[in-house]
């Protein structure tokens, strides 16, 4: 049973750490890119949605969802969120680097290690997986981390919605 | 089982029970050792996970962007976010025009949808500029050498800055300074040349005397540094130089006549505020009077009096004084840098430019003043101004002599300094007796040493009238001269012409203060009694930050030495 618990963890972890949004840039481009970052936020009663940051005021923030996030607002491209109604957020402004592979590379690997596998095997997956999981979030702030005062910077309009641009135009 | 094991020789047992031990032991060494490797590899990872946090910045005006870009060894690329919402993303070429109020480069415009509308050249203007944002490039893979050099460098950086945040105006700065004995103390520097120019068109050549011991060699070598974060523009060194017969001194005066002279008379008492201080002002040692500054008023006065014995009647006489200023004039000058803040540059073109306001510009140094030298007349029994002695800096000891105007008329002469609180250090006072005014010979150097190698265009630069021998922080130059004569004996002064461009530091630009400028310039006598608490503060403690921040031309190198 520990061993499928086991298994299950680890799958997860690496088909998660494949899921990211694509518009992102590596984090080497990060300063050519034109776009906000990719914001994963979860409210007080649990809903949650995804996309990219638009604006920020002191009041709210405006996302451009992307398809699949959650039906509960999506009416339009671009939602209002109130900060009020925020419970937590995730920000991430560069693909994550993946280092999912390491995790049955280093298994194989482990398994050639004859009886020193007892040990090799454990320690490996441990060590993978964390790297794995912290490769996830490297380019990420967590609302611990970052205050939601904080975060203009990473959006496409980092001064606020233009004065001349509606929620209605911004695709 | 047991019969066979029982029927093998002893000494089989014992390797075979051995033999177990070991892989046992071996066993439980390799699982410590993988565990210590998955330890380090635990703690590697967790370094590695890094967040590159601060990696962007934002910018609302153009002015605190060309500041902070301006200290980056390579530029980032710029996002203009422009106020309709358009974005313009240039590469690491481009610029701010503050005059045309524009900013140009190459790079990509893209609309609020950003979509690409145009590419290649272009040139923003300022007021379009809702905000501007800076990106760090983010390093993944470790660059060793990189991150060690760096390293070291934010090792001295932090040890600078913690000095220099602490009490940024009490950081080390000098023009170039000369020495004698490339080794010594730096706090015995024997010549500080052209302190007061700040500036280009503030650029003077300046003497200082550098009391040479007794010379046997017609070779004499100074070596110049540059201790500061200061740029130094050094357009001459020369050497003068004039012979001098056992028991004889030249000595020069503020105006840079000098005068052979002969008999010396030792102070026989000295007084101030505090008492007597004939020990410290009797011998050439180092052990300095000074006094601290008035709580209340930076330019509040004091008198410090000089009594001479047994002085030879009827014969010209100077004052001998050593002597060197306080870091009083440094907090100052360093202040009026904080004032002009993210506006330095523009401070310095109008000082540039206009005369005026150059004339304008040394409002505190000229409220605090010389040393006024005053003679007691016994006929009418009072004090007679003599004239006025002073340079400005903290460093190197100034040997100077004023004329007195009288000759002495009784075998007691009185004198009385008056001075600024807080602000000259004395050596030493003593009276000379004139004998004749005397041109030195000047010399140029004959070879240039920069660390150690020669350095035929630094000679050449220093040689020529018309050029400049710049010269970074860290640099240091040995310069050779040579004297006339083999077995003669010589006086020495320097002469050192140029200017010198302070560095603007990071902790300075917060305090940025236009009015206070202004006060400084204007009303130098209201401001130096309302800064007056807040150089208290700074007093007791900066001498040593002073010198504690200087740079060690030994391990700090400029890249283009």
């Amino acid at each position: 049973m520990k061993t499928k618990i086991f298994a299950v963890l680890l799958i997860s972890i690496m088909i998660d750490s494949c899921a990211t949004p694509t518009f992102l840039p590596d984090y080497s481009d990060i300063d050519v890119h034109p776009f906000g970052s990719y914001i994963s936020i979860r409210f007080i009663n649990g809903a949650e949605v995804n996309g990219e940051l638009i604006s920020i005021d002191k009041k709210s923030l405006i996302i451009r969802t992307f398809p699949d996030m959650n039906d509960m607002i999506v009416t339009t491209k671009c939602v209002v969120v109130l900060l009020s109604d925020i419970h937590n957020f995730i920000l991430t402004y560069a693909n994550p680097i993946y280092y999912s592979w390491s995790i049955p590379a280093y298994a194989v690997a482990a398994l050639t290690n004859g009886w020193a596998a007892i040990i090799t095997l454990p320690v490996g997956l441990l060590v993978t997986t964390s790297v794995t999981s912290t490769g996830d979030n490297t380019f990420s702030y967590y609302d611990t981390n970052l205050p939601i005062s904080q975060i203009a910077k990473f959006a496409r309009f980092p001064n606020g919605l233009p004065e001349s641009v509606t929620i209605n135009q911004i695709k | 089982m047991i019969a066979k094991f029982l029927n093998r020789p002893i000494n089989y047992v014992r390797e075979n029970v051995l033999q177990g031990y070991t892989t046992l032991r071996n066993t439980k060494k390799i699982s410590l050792s993988i565990l210590a490797i998955f330890l380090i590899l635990l703690s590697i990872q967790a370094c590695q996970s890094y967040k590159a946090y601060y990696f962007r910045d934002i910018y609302l005006d153009a002015n605190t962007l060309l500041h902070d870009s301006r200290d980056l060894e390579t530029k980032f690329f710029l996002k203009a976010h422009l106020k309709n919402g358009d974005v313009c993303i240039l590469r690491d070429t481009w610029q701010i025009d503050t005059l045309k109020h524009i900013v140009t480069g190459s790079g990509t415009r893209y609309d609020f949808n950003r979509y690409k509308i145009t590419e290649g050249l272009m040139s923003i203007p300022i007021d379009s500029v809702s905000v501007f944002e800076t990106n760090k490039k983010i390093e993944i893979s470790p660059e060793t050498g990189r991150i060690v050099a760096l390293t070291l460098m934010a090792a001295v950086e932090i040890t600078l800055g913690i000095i220099c945040i602490s009490t940024p105006k009490a950081c080390f700065g000098s023009c170039p300074t000369f020495y004698m004995n490339a080794d010594d103390n730096y706090q015995y520097a024997d010549a500080e040349g052209f302190s007061n120019a700040i500036s280009p068109s503030m650029e003077y050549g300046d003497i200082d005397a550098l009391h040479n011991p007794p010379l046997k060699d017609n070779l004499f070598t100074i070596t110049m540094k540059n201790e500061a974060l200061e740029t130094h523009c050094v357009r001459e060194v020369k050497l003068l130089a004039y012979p001098r017969k056992k028991g004889e001194r030249i000595f020069h005066t503020p105006q840079d006549e000098f005068f052979r002279c002969s008999s010396t008379f030792s102070i026989s008492k000295a007084t101030a505020s505090e008492g007597d201080i004939t020990e410290l002002l009797h011998t050439i040692d180092a052990k300095e009077r000074y006094s601290l500054s008035d709580a209340s008023n930076l330019s509040s006065k004091e008198e410090v009096f000089l009594n001479f014995d047994n002085v030879t009647i009827g014969k010209e006489l100077g004052l001998v004084l050593n002597f060197r200023q306080t870091l009083m004039t440094t907090y100052l000058f360093y202040s009026g840098m904080g004032y002009m803040g993210d506006n330095v540059g523009d401070i310095y073109a109008m000082l540039e430019a206009n005369k005026q306001t150059r004339s304008e510009f040394g409002g505190t140094t000229k409220e605090l003043g010389d040393v006024e030298v005053y003679a007691w007349n016994e006929q009418y029994k009072s004090w007679e101004h003599q004239g006025s002695i002073g340079e400005i800096g903290p460093i190197a000891i100034n040997k100077q002599i004023l004329r007195l105007k009288n000759t002495s008329q009784s075998t007691s002469v009185r004198l009385k300094l008056v001075v600024n609180r807080g602000l000259w250090r004395f050596d030493y006072a003593a009276l000379t007796t004139i004998e004749e005014k005397i041109k030195p010979i000047s010399l140029q150097p004959v070879s240039v040493f920069n660390k150690g190698k020669v350095d035929t265009k630094a000679l050449a630069d220093l040689r020529s009238s018309e050029k400049y021998l710049i010269s970074m922080p860290g640099s240091e130059y040995r310069l050779n001269f040579l004297l006339p004569e083999k077995n003669t004996d010589y006086e020495l002064f320097l002469y050192s012409k140029g200017y010198y461009l302070e560095w603007m530091r990071k902790q300075w630009i917060k305090d940025k203060n236009l009015a206070k400028l202004s006060q400084m310039q204007t009303e130098p006598k209201k401001y130096l009694m309302e800064e007056a608490k807040e150089y208290k503060l700074y007093e007791s403690t900066m001498e040593k930050q002073f010198w504690d921040s200087k740079i060690n031309t030994k391990v700090f190198t400029y890249h283009e030495n």
